[in-house]
């Protein structure tokens, strides 16, 4: 009935760091990893602590993840360099139900950084190795700069459904250069794409306002309550279900989610900020 | 309480014995010989034993309970060093807790739920290494109500042993074959049967004073359903302090912080340290985004944590009635008023 030492980190090499822009770096670790879309890891820096970044990269590759920095451990990681070590605990958590959406329309609505826990997915159904009638990915930040994988948006783009639009056109004077795409928060791109409703699974990750507009706009557009699913964010510590900090309703968000349908939530006796009022 | 004790002739009991109050050291002796530290009540908390001068097992809980041995405020998980090693500090762990309650036992047991799921390796080892020996209430505290879940029944509870203090005697009834093997070596005498009867005697009557009936669970659990938006909530938000002491003195409590205490060259221990759902920071994230920012959530969290969820996971409330959270609140808050409001008495 005992288990080893669970609180001790895995050593992980970083290989790569990719700049995705000043604030958030994507960090390849030479640690192939088996898990499910929409699980996290925590990453560890010994005198830093730990936090939960979600899995950017399909199941079976090099692990990747792309961190913001926003605090002690975050910091932290951005003072690394190739070469170093970090440690990680996990894959832990409930993923998307990407499996059952196979057949039929798979909608991806991102805000932020809430791209990354949807990127293994969009990246197994580019490859084939998903099936969807249709992709679809809604994915919106703040202005141009602060887009993630812009290389891989374009390249998506190819061959799914691809609608990329940011809040304003350039909120820093050092915009890289020219924005010409759509602009308005990605809500408002429900009004140009169409889908069947009672056909589509909905998947939403971003920051608790977003998610908030999103689940109020694809229950007006018809989409079953059971089909929107979240990916919510809450304080954690352990992320293996001890610790109580993610818990809300009675639930582990590390464990029995991250990610939770939108009807299983509302039957909770403590709703989520996320859904305060969407039905 | 102090009237004589029949010596055992004939009519004893198998599992029952007597000892000696001027014996309590050889026992205590024993437990150590085995267990290395022995842990009791003195005063309001479980300490390391010592003298046995002033040791009783009358009266009811401590006001701190010894969730303690169990489950340490502040354990350290793991060494690092700056070069990156890293020390395992799962250990074996030994210990002797006398003198807990059953409250202090069904606290036990909702925590082997919440830490047997994953399972949690600290809790479960020290939990494994601890001898237990329980004693029977004799008195209760204004703020005991565990007769609303149960009272001092002792039916289906773990305990290696079971004292019931009658002054110049102990009863002591073996539940286990740790037990048993510590009596055996101490040649303990049967007990009389009669012992036992002034035991249950006790037990009514403690129950009686509380003044409680057993709670209907399914009505209950079926009030928390059904009553998020209750006035009664504003209230307890009004008055809550919202320091977290209700938390921190909770036998059943079991949150827990991770942080990294570190040394100027950066090598240290990652450290788990009790928390407070109570506390505004407990739900604040990076962003700046506090999931329970308002007081009224957290109050009305820590009770649904007691009465709902636990009820919904594991069929059971966290609630063992031990009265200290309201007898330690600054606020006077007390649990009872609550449950009262949900099983239908009064609002
Ligand atoms: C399931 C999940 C997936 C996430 N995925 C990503 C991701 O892919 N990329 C990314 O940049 N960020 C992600 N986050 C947010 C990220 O975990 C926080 O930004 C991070 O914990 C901040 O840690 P810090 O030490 O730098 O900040 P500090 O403010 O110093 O935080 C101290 C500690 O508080 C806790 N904490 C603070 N904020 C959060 C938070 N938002 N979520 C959970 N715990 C928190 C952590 O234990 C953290 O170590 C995710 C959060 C969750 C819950
Ligand atoms: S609540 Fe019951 S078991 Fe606990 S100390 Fe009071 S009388 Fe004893
Ligand atoms: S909630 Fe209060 S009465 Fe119930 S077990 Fe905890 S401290 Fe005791
Ligand atoms: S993060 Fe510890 S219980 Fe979820």
């Amino acid at each position: 009935m005992k288990t080893g030492n669970i609180y001790i980190p895995k050593p992980a090499v970083i290989e790569k760091v990719e700049v995705e822009e000043p604030e958030t770096w994507t960090f390849t670790l030479g640690t192939p990893l088996e898990h499910t879309p929409g699980q996290f890891v925590e990453i560890s820096i010994p005198g830093y602590g730990e936090a939960p970044i979600s899995i950017a990269s399909p199941s079976g590759e090099k692990l990747m993840l792309t961190v913001r920095r926003t605090g002690t451990l975050t910091g932290a990681l951005h003072r690394k360099k190739v070469g170093e070590m970090v440690g990680i605990r996990g894959p832990f958590g409930r993923g998307w139900p990407h499996q059952e959406a196979q057949g039929e329309t798979l909608l991806l609505v991102a805000g932020g950084i809430g791209l990354a826990p949807v990127r293994p997915i969009i990246e197994d159904a580019y490859r084939g190795r998903l099936n969807y009638e249709r992709l679809l990915l809604l994915y919106g930040a703040r202005e141009p700069a602060l887009l993630l994988y812009k290389k891989d948006l374009d390249r998506w783009a190819k061959k799914l459904e691809v609608f990329v639009t940011v809040d304003r056109k350039n909120g820093c004077e050092t915009a890289p250069k020219v924005w010409d795409g759509r602009t308005g928060v990605v809500t408002e791109l429900f009004k140009e794409v169409d889908f069947s409703p009672g056909r589509t699974w909905a998947l939403v990750c971003g920051p608790p306002i977003m998610m908030h507009f999103a689940t109020k706009g694809l229950i007006s557009k018809g989409v079953p309550l059971n089909r929107i699913h979240l990916s919510l964010e809450r304080h954690m510590k352990c992320g293996m279900g001890i610790c109580g900090h993610c818990q809300i309703g009675g639930k582990y968000v590390c464990k029995d989610g991250p990610v939770f349908s939108v009807h299983e939530a509302l039957s909770w006796r403590e709703i989520p900020d996320e859904l305060e009022g969407v039905a | 309480m102090n009237e004589p004790v029949p010596v055992a002739e004939g009519d004893c009991l198998s599992q029952a014995f007597v000892l000696n109050r001027k014996d309590l050291g050889q026992l205590i002796e024993r437990l150590k010989r085995t267990y290395e530290r022995v842990y009791l009540p003195v005063g309001d908390a479980f300490r390391e034993a010592g003298s046995i001068e002033g040791i009783s097992f009358t009266g009811a809980r401590a006001l701190f309970g010894p969730k303690k041995y169990f489950f340490p405020p502040r354990e350290s998980l793991f060494r690092f060093t700056k070069e990156g090693n890293i020390e395992d500090l799962l250990k074996e762990e030994k210990g002797a807790v006398i003198g807990a309650r059953v409250c202090d036992l069904k606290a036990l047991e909702v925590l082997d739920k919440y830490f047997g799921e994953l399972p949690e390796p600290f809790y479960l080892t020290r939990k494994e290494g601890t001898f237990v020996a329980g004693a029977t209430c004799t008195e209760p505290h204004q703020s005991c109500f565990c007769v609303q879940f149960g009272g001092l029944s002792t039916e289906g509870l773990k305990y290696d042993l079971w004292f019931t203090d009658f002054g110049d005697v102990i009863l002591v009834e073996t539940g286990s074959a740790r037990g048993e093997e510590v009596v055996k070596d101490l040649d303990l005498l049967n007990a009389p049967k009669e012992l036992l009867y002034r035991k249950e005697r006790i037990i009514e009557r403690v129950e009686r004073e509380q003044g409680f009936r057993r709670i209907n669970d399914k009505k209950i659990f079926d009030w928390f359903s059904e009553e998020v938006t209750h006035e009664i909530w504003e209230r307890l938000a009004e008055e809550c302090y919202a320091c977290g002491k209700c938390n921190m003195i909770c036998p059943t409590c079991h949150c827990f912080d991770v942080v990294d205490m570190t040394d100027l060259e950066g090598s240290g221990e990652r450290v788990r340290i009790w928390d407070a759902c109570h506390l505004f920071r407990y739900g604040l994230v990076a962003s700046g985004h506090n999931f329970r920012g308002e007081r009224l959530a957290r109050a009305q969290y820590r009770i649904y944590d007691k009465f709902y969820y636990p009820y919904e996971r594991y069929g059971i409330f966290a609630c063992v009635g031990c009265g200290r959270c309201f007898e330690a609140c600054s606020a006077d808050i007390d649990l009872r008023d609550v449950l009262k409001v949900a099983g239908g008495e009064g609002s």
